[in-house]
C-alpha cells in the first residue's frame, strides 16, 4: 500500500509539473494549423464585423509572427479560423469552437458572434473579436490585472492583445 | 509558493484516496471544454457573469431544485452559411421553487455545448438521471424555446451527501467555488433569504451583454 501511494504522489507531480508551466501562462496548448499562416473566413459577415475581423488581423495578429496576411476568404468555410455572426440563442457572445483536432493543432474552427446582444459599439466590436480569435491562434483567458481582450473578467474596452499575449504568440508561431 | 503547496497537499490527499477506495467509472463535474485529457477547444465570452448570490437571483426568471428525469436532443438551428447550433434538452421534475415566477411541477431546459461539453466528450455528472440539481433560469434568451440556465454559473448539483458541486467549467470563478463549498440547506436557505430583498427591489438584476454606452 506505502509503495502505491509514493509511487502515484511522484507520478501525478511528474506528470503535472510542465503541465503547470503552462497554465501559468495563457496558452492553450494549441496552435492554429501547422505552419506560421493562420486563414480566416468571413462567412455572411455583417459588415462591422467583417471590419472587425480585417481589424484584428492586422493590429493584432500581423505586428506577431503570425503572417495572416493575404489569407483572408470571403465565404469560404473550413479554414483555421471561420468566423460567422447570427442572432443566435443563447446566453453569450462569442465563442469559439475547434472543429478538427489533432494532437496540438487545431486544423479548423469558428468564431461565433451573437448579434443577439448587440448593436455593439466599434470599440465593443473588435473586443470581441479580437478575444474569439485569439483563443483561435492558442490565447486562453486570464485573471490578472492587464488591458487585453483575454482578460477576465470581461474588458469590453479592450480591442487588443497585450504584450504578455503577443510574445506567447512569437513564441508559437 | 502557497499554489504549490495546495498543489503537493492536493495530491496526497488524492493519492490517499484512490489507495483506499474502488475505482469505477465516474462522470465528470463539468462539460469538458476539449477532449478528455487534452487542451480547451472550446471558449466564450458570456452574457452575464456574477460576482454574488444575490444579483444572479435578481436576473432569474426561476431558481429550482428538481430532479433531472430526461436527457435528449433538442432542436437544431440553421443560421447563414450553414452554421448550426444544436441543443439539448432536459427535462426536471420540479421539486422545489425558490424564486421566480412559477414554473409548474415541470420544465424543461434547453442546453447549448458549453454545459454539455465538446462533441464525444462523457456527460456531466449532474445530466445523470434522478440526479438532484439546483438550477438558476432564464427564459428571456431570445427565439429560445425553453428556459435556458443564465451561464456557466448558474448549475448546481447536489450530491449524495447533501452538498452542492459547481458544475462550472471555467477555473477560479469565486461564486461558483464559495457556492460549491455550502451544503444544500445552506445554499437552499441564502437563496430564500436573498429573495425577499430581490422582491424588494434591493437586489437589480444585472443587463445582459456589454455595458449601455446610452
Amino acid at each position: 500500500m506505502r509503495r502505491t501511494f509514493w509511487s502515484c504522489v511522484v507520478a501525478t507531480l511528474l506528470a503535472i509539473l510542465p503541465v503547470q508551466s503552462v497554465i501559468a501562462t495563457n496558452l492553450m496548448g494549441h496552435r492554429a494549423g501547422y505552419d506560421q499562416y493562420v486563414t480566416v473566413s468571413k462567412m455572411f459577415l455583417t459588415s462591422q464585423m467583417a471590419w472587425a475581423v480585417d481589424f484584428n488581423v492586422s493590429q493584432n495578429w500581423n505586428p506577431t509572427d503570425i503572417n495572416s496576411s493575404g489569407f483572408v476568404w470571403v465565404n469560404d468555410s473550413g479554414t483555421e479560423s471561420d468566423v460567422y455572426d447570427a442572432n443566435y440563442s443563447g446566453t453569450w457572445s462569442g465563442k469559439w469552437t475547434c472543429l478538427d483536432f489533432d494532437w496540438s493543432v487545431c486544423k479548423t474552427a469558428k468564431v461565433q458572434i451573437n448579434l443577439t446582444y448587440g448593436p455593439y459599439t466599434d470599440l465593443q466590436a473588435t473586443s470581441l473579436v479580437c478575444e474569439e480569435m485569439g483563443h483561435a491562434v492558442g490565447l486562453a483567458h486570464r485573471e490578472v490585472n492587464y488591458s487585453s481582450c483575454m482578460k477576465r473578467p470581461v474588458c469590453w474596452e479592450c480591442s487588443f492583445l497585450a504584450t504578455h499575449d503577443t510574445d506567447h504568440l512569437d513564441a508559437i508561431y | 509558493m502557497r499554489g504549490l503547496l495546495m498543489v503537493v497537499v492536493a495530491i496526497v490527499v488524492g493519492c490517499s484516496a484512490s489507495t483506499s477506495e474502488p475505482q469505477g467509472p465516474e462522470r465528470p463535474e463539468a462539460a469538458y471544454l476539449g477532449p478528455v485529457g487534452g487542451p480547451d477547444l472550446m471558449h466564450f465570452r458570456e452574457v452575464y457573469h456574477f460576482d454574488n448570490l444575490g444579483e444572479m437571483i435578481a436576473t432569474s426568471q426561476a431558481v429550482i431544485v428538481g430532479k433531472v428525469r430526461a436527457v435528449e436532443q433538442g432542436r437544431v438551428v440553421t443560421y447563414d452559411g450553414g452554421d448550426t447550433l444544436t441543443f439539448t434538452n432536459v427535462s426536471i421534475d420540479v421539486d422545489e421553487q425558490l424564486a421566480g415566477a412559477p414554473t409548474g411541477d415541470h420544465v424543461t431546459v434547453e442546453l447549448d455545448d458549453r454545459f454539455t461539453g465538446y462533441a464525444g466528450t462523457p456527460q456531466p455528472k449532474w445530466l445523470d438521471a434522478d440526479q438532484t440539481v439546483l438550477l438558476f433560469l432564464t427564459d428571456e434568451v431570445p427565439s429560445a424555446t425553453a428556459y435556458q440556465p443564465l451561464n456557466v454559473q448558474s448549475i448546481y448539483r447536489v450530491d449524495a451527501g447533501a452538498r452542492v458541486v459547481s458544475t462550472n467549467p471555467e477555473e477560479h470563478d469565486d461564486l461558483s467555488q464559495q457556492l460549491g463549498r455550502m451544503t444544500f440547506r445552506e445554499l437552499r436557505d441564502s437563496v430564500l433569504a436573498l429573495r425577499a430583498r430581490v422582491e424588494a427591489g434591493e437586489i437589480k438584476p444585472q443587463r445582459a451583454g456589454p455595458p449601455s454606452t446610452e
